[in-house]
């Protein structure tokens, strides 16, 4: 019981946030000239960059390992909270509805389990998802397999955009994206062909790709072979992540439509201890 | 053109910085309508900085165009809603953000091709937006607090509370932006990102506060006034180039 109190404490979650901004500021500083260790982050994974690159260099990725564990305390918090409150609220959640200082409460509720959803969408992308990095696909028409997957990739026809506006001379005659039709097949799925581009990638029986770059990047240029290269993913978190992006948006609406008049005043506060 | 554009910008820079600091010394010798007609300058000149690094920059994001952008919507509401007040603080926190902007040497950066997206210009935008708000709301508390008054802080509280707002619509287009470009929704090798996430917890923090009933006025004032110094720390520094190690 003592423990549930703690954790429900409105002054744990304000600590908790204030050494949350010390410690992104201390990452800050020590992203300085590291920026390629966190590069690695996304492609091999939180667990395996652990234990590599925290093992290898602790004074620059301390930050991360203390981020983890104050957002892992800050969800505990959030989710004691909220569910405390929301256990209440729920034997009159009809007449909570009615009322606008009752909407604005579950706004504030709908913020908070968005972020813990948040939370668990960016912790399953680290630890369960799989990337493929730096596959390269011709224009020749051959057929790349992506390694260790069934996925069987070639590019049907690509044009390359060149840029077109005057404001930067060091772009003229350079390309600023490529527009390939690619045709993906995956042993007993079928086949698809879609675009693929910068910012715009392919989704294909839970596998995304994303391009990464392309080649020829300008009309003179040295290299003369056409390709894409591509990032393969398989990432579980992603429907939980855009999930908890979208009610934390419907939750601050809420809380900004439907917010008291005086917020700032001491009358209107609630007890500590009481809710969040 | 971009030698055209890179000197005009100079001399443009520099009459930005003049009429603020014409502006600011109107203020202080108490001449409300000369300080107006500089700030109007300083203003006009800020638009046109920004605008031509905009659209010189399309379809790509410009980069290191955030103190401009912040310092242009101070501008807009130091003429537009705050000529009559009496304060001082923010005519000299845009002679400061223009002196910085002054400092920094090279207006043109070359874009990443990757940020020709419309969730990159909402994630820059909205990030400025939000910015200038959480300053704005920082500068009012700080008037209050140093004229010593006893007063509720809604006002403030309520620009913090849109400010909050855009500052989660630009995180969350920054998200889907670098989901689209690099796959992922958080690439922790950019410092930018550290730095909003940094200033989302502060804000958050401060939203949460108002629910503990020891929550004076004075701290409430003071807690706004940190977060606005904290604000502009990681709006500014990012954007000074080489003069960033010297701080």
């Amino acid at each position: 019981m003592l423990l549930f109190r703690f954790f429900t404490s409105l002054h744990l979650s304000v600590v908790l946030f204030l050494l949350l901004v010390v410690d992104l500021l201390f990452g800050w500083y020590c992203l300085e000239g590291n920026t390629s260790f966190y590069q690695m982050m996304n492609r091999t994974g939180l667990v395996e960059w652990l234990l590599t690159f925290g093992r290898s260099d602790p004074f620059h990725t301390s930050w991360f390992v203390v981020l983890l564990v104050l957002l892992f305390f800050l969800a505990i918090n959030t989710l004691c909270c909220t569910g405390e409150k929301l256990t209440r609220l729920a034997k009159n959640f009809h007449a909570t509805l009615q009322r606008k200082s009752g909407r604005f409460t579950l706004s504030v509720h709908l913020m908070h389990l968005a972020m813990v959803v948040l939370l668990a969408g960016y912790l399953l992308s680290y630890i369960f998802g799989e990337v493929n990095s730096s596959v390269a696909v011709g224009d020749s028409g051959m057929t790349t397999v992506v390694p260790g997957t069934q996925l069987r990739l070639r590019v049907e026809k690509m044009e390359m955009i060149p840029y077109s506006g005057k404001g930067i001379p060091a772009f003229e005659g350079r390309r600023i994206d490529a527009e390939a039709l690619l045709h993906i097949s995956l042993k007993g799925y079928g086949e698809k062909v879609q675009k693929i581009s910068m910012n715009r990638p392919v989704f294909f029986h839970g596998w995304s790709l994303f391009m990464q770059t392309f080649n020829p990047k300008s009309e003179g240029s040295m290299s003369k072979n056409i390709y894409i290269v591509l990032d393969v993913r398989r990432d579980p978190g992603i429907p939980l992540t855009f999930c908890g992006m979208t009610a934390f948006v419907l939750g601050v609406l809420g809380y900004l439509c439907f917010r008291p008049r005086k917020t700032g005043t001491n009358e209107n506060s609630i007890p500590l201890h009481h809710k969040k | 053109m971009g030698e055209t554009m890179a000197f005009l910008s100079e001399h443009v820079s520099l009459v930005m910085c003049a009429a603020f600091f014409g502006g600011v010394v109107s203020f202080y010798s108490r001449r409300p309508r000369l300080a107006c007609g500089f700030m109007l300058v300083g203003m006009f000149s800020n638009l046109w900085l920004f605008i031509s690094r905009y659209t010189a920059a399309l379809p790509f994001m410009p980069l290191h165009i955030g103190l401009i952008g912040i310092s242009l919507l101070l501008a807009c509401v130091q003429v537009l809603f705050r000529r009559q007040e009496k304060s001082l603080l923010l005519p000299l926190l845009l002679l400061l953000l223009a002196l910085c902007n002054l400092l920094y040497p090279k207006d043109f950066y070359l874009p990443f091709i990757r940020s020709q997206s419309l969730f990159a210009h909402t994630f820059l935008l909205c990030g400025i937006g939000a910015k200038a708000l959480l300053i704005l709301a920082a500068v009012s508390a700080a008037d209050i607090l140093l004229r010593g008054e006893a007063v509720v802080l809604s006002a403030a509280s309520r620009l913090v509370s849109f400010g909050y707002f855009l500052l989660i619509l630009s995180m969350f287009s920054g998200e889907i932006w670098s989901y689209l470009g690099w796959g992922t929704p958080v690439v922790w090798h950019d410092a930018a990102i550290t730095t909003v996430i940094a200033l989302w917890f502060y804000w958050s923090c401060f939203l949460h506060l108002h629910y503990i009933r020891s929550w004076s006025t004075r701290w409430q004032g003071a807690f706004l006034a940190t977060g606005g110094v904290l604000t502009l720390l990681v709006s500014v520094l990012p954007d000074l180039g080489p003069y960033q190690g010297v701080l």
